[in-house]
């Protein structure tokens, strides 16, 4: 059945499937050929993407949603936000220089020199790490038994082999679509 | 037990047919000039309701995300509508903010028309302008204009909206 207001000439027609695929050309090259990442952060799953593709996916935990109360006016949520991130830089052997909240969160008593000894930590991230802005970070885990939990303090763990793939085929500028 | 099978088969054929029922050229049209003005902003999400194809499509920059097959809709508004959406009713869904109260860190429950309501006791819905319900289950009105997911992707879908999220809603086409 044809409803009336689709009812067009052969010659209308003909023209409409041009525009259509124009749109479609025009579309194809804002979405261009290179790689991303989407985190689907209900699921903790991630998926790399490539010319139009998932060539990966896996299994990853991310924020708690918790939130922790520091002295004063101190507040961290380990969340991780709904946005489009950008890698801005790749790391090999990544060294975690501990944050104020690493120490709250214990009950310790936080550094008072922001580059002391006492913050850096050269196990927990793993072999590689993909640094995104704001501090957050695609990297690996201690506790490969935690992936697929909302586990983290925000940033993105992901088991050994996904993290080295995902490290050989994203670059810098990489977006990653987190929601 | 033979027609229950025979019923079912049928059914089976006809949602197959009905899947593969392509979008007129001029919703195609309206629909991709549409997604062209919303790709020019690399870092927004959007989505695509794509009620002839049967499937919601997140995107960004063109790019697509993820996609959500539909299970059920109902759709006899305008042809291809640009929707906004509004908010997300998940009485079970944890949010952040401070969980004492109880409306925790939920906007309030309100209705298409801006009235309190109770807000679902069981499933998801999301709310868009003009009025279209996406939610998990058939809802409590089926002569609403909606769409219909499985619980676990409505989860799914809800952590990628905020409001103001445009959506662009393509009907199921006619052409046969």
């Amino acid at each position: 059945m044809l409803s009336p207001g689709f009812s067009t000439t052969a010659d209308e027609h003909s023209a409409l499937r041009l525009r259509v695929a124009q749109l479609e050309r025009t579309l194809a090259q804002i979405r261009g050929n290179a790689p991303y990442i989407v985190i689907d952060t209900s699921k903790n799953e991630l998926a790399i993407w490539w010319e139009g593709k998932i060539i990966r996916t896996a299994t990853c935990a991310t924020g708690s949603g918790k939130v922790l109360l520091g002295k004063g006016d101190d507040e961290w949520n380990f969340l991780t936000p709904r946005r489009v991130f950008r890698v801005q830089k790749k790391t090999r052997n990544p060294v975690w220089k501990k944050p104020v909240w690493a120490f709250v969160e214990k009950n310790e008593e936080a550094p008072v020199l922001p580059w002391s000894f006492e913050r850096l930590d050269p196990n927990t991230l793993g072999a590689y790490a993909l640094e995104l802005e704001d501090s957050y970070a695609i990297h690996g885990t201690l506790y490969p038994l935690l992936l697929g939990r909302h586990i983290t303090h925000g940033c993105v763990r992901l088991g050994d082999e996904d993290l080295a793939a995902a490290f050989e085929i994203v670059r810098v500028g990489t977006p990653v679509y987190v929601f | 037990m033979w027609l229950a099978l025979t019923l079912g088969l049928l059914a089976t054929m006809i949602g197959t047919l009905r899947a593969q029922v392509p979008s007129h050229p001029s919703i195609r049209a309206q629909a991709l000039a549409l997604e062209v003005d919303l790709a020019q902003d690399p870092d927004r999400y959007y989505l695509i309701v794509d009620l002839s194809e049967h499937f919601i499509d997140l995107k960004a920059g063109a790019r697509r995300l993820k996609r959500w097959k539909l299970l059920d809709s109902l759709y006899d508004g305008a042809p291809v509508t640009l929707m906004t959406f509004k908010q997300h009713l998940a009485p079970s869904t944890p949010e952040p903010g401070p969980s004492r109260g109880r409306i925790g860190g939920r906007s309030l429950p309100l209705d298409f028309k801006g009235r309190l309501t109770e807000g679902p006791r069981s499933t998801s819905r999301l709310y868009f302008q003009p009025p279209f319900l996406i939610q998990g289950g058939l809802p409590s009105r089926p002569q609403l204009n909606h769409a219909v997911l499985s619980g676990q992707d409505i989860r799914s879908l809800t952590s990628a909206l905020e409001p103001g999220t445009p959506a662009i809603l393509i009907p199921a086409s006619e052409m046969r």
